[in-house]
């Protein structure tokens, strides 16, 4: 197994007191904790830091992680046959060999066998709590995804290891952004009559060219010409179920939202409602204005009395 | 590989779970809930009812403060200020995200 140094991961001393060692925790568990750090590394760095507190926190536990003795960080080591024997009666049954068996999995085991013997009190079966990222073609169409999980599995002997499992989870129609779901009983197993753990999801939808999402309703820009935006226009716009000709009233502004009723994201449930699509008018200019054209937007100049500004005219200015 | 499409629960406003289930899942007791209730940091569908149910959004974001309460070593009057400012956090999420998918991001050509 890879040696961890708890203590250099907590930064205290190999010969700090429970409540240095408490502190230390508390200070690093509030900067990083996943919940409340946006440092993208915390998730990883405070799993060290709990999985190091649980150990150094715990007498009995701490005393038997420093009889393994100091190993420079990530080095392979096994623990000796006479530590196996030492600590005998903190683990389930005191086998000789730590084969494949992880430092952190090592002293969770050690938990679970305190008070001597194999343990009785029902235990649940780990959660995980797993991020799904899908496209929002997927969302809208429903998905499956595939899972790995490292669960653990335990021997004749009570012994703990993990083992990687796979499978596909069915993501129905109706997720969206931060949608949460359940997959109930796809965790780890539970032992005594504890329930088996759940798995978690958090979907997570991958950014589109085309479409922004607000919980089930969708956004997409509709450049217009200033013609089809002043005349009006039949204009096709896509959707995920595909394309649909939508009527541009005229005289239609910048920034109006045209909504396309049930165009978005299917909701949950099988009553088929859905959020809608809102195309949101831009007037665009083209890149290029010709002779032609400009003698045209002249003649509109000169023809029109419209005054976009008129509003400015009844404001206070610093001059008054 | 194992395929299970049978035990997807959705976890939002348009499901419920009753107390027994969000005890189950939380490792929160049904005492800790109660005084989550009482301190305004959870609202049941119906106050009034002989048993509490709550809408299954409520699952993860309990799970998120008995982690919290765990691994910050948090009392319950600590937990209660967690929880609302995690809900609001939740919320100004959910705005600045309305607020984003409603800003137009076509510059022109």
């Amino acid at each position: 197994m890879k040696y961890k140094d708890y203590y250099a991961i907590l930064g205290v001393e190999r010969s700090a007191d429970a409540e240095a060692i408490k502190k230390a925790y508390r200070k690093l568990a509030r900067k990083y904790h996943p919940d409340v750090s946006k440092d993208p590394q915390g998730e990883e760095k405070f799993k060290n830091i709990a999985e190091a507190y649980q150990t150094l926190k715990d007498d009995e536990k701490r005393a038997a992680y420093d009889r393994l003795g100091s190993h420079s960080p990530g080095e392979d080591f096994q623990p000796s046959r006479d530590w196996g024997q030492e600590f005998n009666s903190q683990f389930n049954n005191g086998a000789a060999s730590f084969e494949g068996v992880d430092l952190s999995d090592l002293f969770a085991q050690f938990a679970r066998g305190q008070g001597g013997g194999r343990a009785t009190r029902a235990v649940a079966g780990e959660d995980y709590e797993v991020v799904a990222p899908i496209s929002l073609e997927d969302a809208f169409n429903g998905t499956k995804i595939s899972l790995e999980l490292a669960m653990p599995v335990y021997d004749e002997q009570g012994r703990m290891r993990r083992e990687s499992r796979s499978f596909e989870a069915r993501i129905p129609k109706g997720a969206t952004q931060g949608q949460r779901l359940r997959l109930r009983g796809l965790g780890g197993k539970g032992h005594n009559g504890g329930r088996d753990g759940d798995v978690y999801l958090d979907i997570r939808l991958k950014p589109h060219p085309l479409y922004r999402v607000d919980g089930h309703d969708l956004y997409i820009d509709l450049p217009l010409a200033p013609w089809e935006a002043a005349l009006g226009a039949t204009v096709e716009v896509p959707t995920l179920a595909g394309a649909v000709n939508l009527k541009v009233a005229p005289a239609t502004n910048s920034g109006t939202p045209l909504r396309l009723a049930r165009r978005g994201l299917p909701k949950p449930g099988a009553d088929g409602d859905a959020g809608d699509l809102f195309a949101l008018v831009k007037i665009v200019m083209p890149p290029d204005i010709g002779e032609r054209e400009k003698v045209l937007y002249q003649e509109m100049a000169t023809l029109s009395k419209f005054n976009p500004r008129s509003h400015f005219a009844g404001e206070p200015t610093h001059a008054n | 590989m194992q395929t299970n499409t049978t035990h997807a629960i959705w976890l939002d406003r348009s499901h419920s779970v009753t107390i027994e289930e969000l005890v189950a899942v939380s490792g929160l007791s049904e005492f800790e809930l109660i005084e989550l209730v009482d301190a305004g940091a959870m609202t049941p569908n119906d106050v009034g009812a002989a048993r509490w149910t709550f809408t299954a959004d409520y699952v993860p974001a309990v799970r998120k403060a008995v982690r919290l309460r765990e691994e910050l070593e948090l009392d319950v009057h600590a937990l209660v200020l967690a929880v609302k400012l995690l809900a609001q956090i939740d919320e100004l999420e959910n705005e600045l995200a309305t607020l984003r998918a409603r800003q137009s991001l076509f510059k022109g050509y």
